[in-house]
């Protein structure tokens, strides 16, 4: 989401108790376009498990829809609770959750129950905001409460928020007797300090990671951490297809000269006209295959040039599948993935000359249309992945 | 020293999904006295959109050769490096 020219990176990461086949916390991030504003909501069930993680999902899923329509945090809180199953042992119905709402000049509401406090990280430091405090009226449960701060959000600020099995991890051993706590903000500081511009992503796979390193490899909770990051939009450009009219050829080879950020070509025939108008030599590289694709090229000024209609293809199932990590062979697709994920703001320049022998019945394999192929990663980028994607047609 | 005869085969989605994609093991598998002749090259389109013919093209010293397959192309080849041996 785009912020006064700044880009908000939400991502999140988390690992589940060790041995448990499901996650007991349950996060959710939405953008509301319309509106400008990112929601982002971290829950924790009682307990772990399935009965864990359908309480904390109807909790997450609750606060998410409650904090999208403006509700008052009393009603969204009360109802949650009186929805919620009771635990047949403990009698409580419980779950905690942490909701972060940012609107779209970045101020930020953040309102938790029960969960370790989140972090505000700004220029090398650690803020405290304060918080208003207000009692939960509930039967099961005596003092409870809710914690609201307010604040706006300024470039380069981290929001990190996570479950207790972040802060807690460690907990018992002769390292951490009371769990990791103030370290894990020493951990961060740590670290952005080395990698100024880490990414949401990387930070939260790295305070994850090392919680399950203070357990002994062996987590003792599930374990989840959101990281909220304002920062300057990295920018990519993907180009794809021929201008219909011949005679925008060279203004795509300029658009593509004067784009500041990262730049892919998508198809033989687009790569080719850049080349030409721009005077780039362009050369195949065999030395990157995939048994699926055709081969990449390289040209100057380009970081990527692939095939067009069959690598987006691909592009579309890993995105659809979603599990990226497993995609370790570093084909032309998964090369294109990963620069899209690397990305905030996604610009689609699409060509839309139909090469007419795509559609030739004869053909042994179909070939999919550019645009829906095109329009469907944009979806998928959008609303699984958060991005700020925009298309053109040229 | 002789020239060398210059093959350039195409890799772009076309040709790819005609066949092309077996062009490459069939040039790479031809013997050593064939392939110190050639010079081959890869090429992400050499421009079907415009041509009436049948991918999978090659080119051959500039030439372009349409419809070709792993066999026709290990003679074209052949009969190439026959002719300048
Ligand atoms: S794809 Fe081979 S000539 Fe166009």
């Amino acid at each position: 989401m785009r912020n006064n020219g700044n880009f908000i990176e939400v991502d999140f990461f988390q690992k589940n108790k060790a041995g448990n086949i499901v996650c007991g916390d349950c996060f959710m991030s939405q953008k509301l376009k319309g509106e400008g504003r990112v929601i982002s909501v971290l829950s924790d069930g009682l307990g772990s498990g399935i009965k864990a993680c359908v309480l904390s999902t109807m909790t997450a899923t609750m606060a998410m829809n409650f904090t999208a329509m403006n509700e008052s945090i009393l009603r969204t809180s009360t109802s949650i609770m009186n929805t919620l199953p009771k635990d047949m042992v403990r009698k409580i119905s419980y779950s905690t959750f942490c909701i972060c709402d940012i609107d779209c000049f970045g101020n930020v509401k953040v309102i938790e129950y029960e969960t370790p406090p989140y972090y505000l990280y700004r220029n090398g430091r650690f803020i405290n905001i304060p918080k208003e405090k207000i009692p939960v009226e509930r039967e099961d449960l005596d003092n409870t409460f809710l914690w609201i701060s307010e604040f706006t959000l300024e470039k380069e600020d981290r929001i990190i928020f996570f479950s207790d099995g972040v802060s807690q991890s460690g907990m018992g051993t002769a390292k951490m007797p009371f769990g990791w706590e103030d370290g894990a903000k020493e951990y961060i500081a740590n670290l952005v300090n080395q990698y100024n511009d880490i990414s949401a992503k990387e930070l939260a796979h790295k305070i994850v990671n090392q919680a399950e390193k203070n357990d002994g490899y062996s987590l003792k909770d599930d374990t989840s951490c959101c990281v909220i990051y304002m920062r300057k939009p990295r920018n990519l450009l993907v180009c794809t297809g021929p201008p219909y009219d011949e005679k925008n050829d060279k203004y795509l080879a300029n658009r593509v000269r004067e784009f500041q950020g990262k730049k892919i070509l998508c198809g033989g025939t687009t790569a080719t006209i850049i080349s030409r108008e721009l005077g780039a030599k362009m050369e195949v590289d065999m030395n990157i295959v995939d048994k699926e694709l055709p081969p990449i090229s390289k040209m100057e000024g380009v970081d990527l040039v692939t095939e067009g209609i069959l690598t987006l293809g691909k592009v579309e199932r890993i995105l659809t599948e979603g599990d990226i990590d497993r995609h370790r062979e570093a084909g032309p697709a998964e090369m294109m993935v990963k620069m899209l994920l690397n990305s905030d703001k996604i610009t689609l320049l699409v060509g839309t000359r139909i090469n007419t022998a795509h559609q030739d019945p004869n053909l042994p394999v179909e070939l999919e249309i550019r645009r829906n192929v095109v329009k469907k990663i944009k979806f998928l980028l959008e609303t699984k992945y958060l991005k700020d994607v925009e298309i053109m047609y040229i | 020293m002789m020239e060398k005869i210059n093959v350039k085969i195409c890799v772009g989605t076309m040709c790819y999904v005609m066949g092309g994609a077996e062009l490459r093991d069939a040039i790479e598998s031809l013997p050593q006295n064939i392939l110190e002749h050639l010079n081959v090259s890869y090429s992400p389109c050499l421009g079907c959109s415009e041509s009436e013919q049948a991918p999978p093209f090659i080119e051959v010293n500039g030439k372009r050769i349409a419809g070709v397959s792993k066999n026709s192309l290990i003679q074209i080849v052949k009969e190439e490096v026959r002719n300048v041996v």
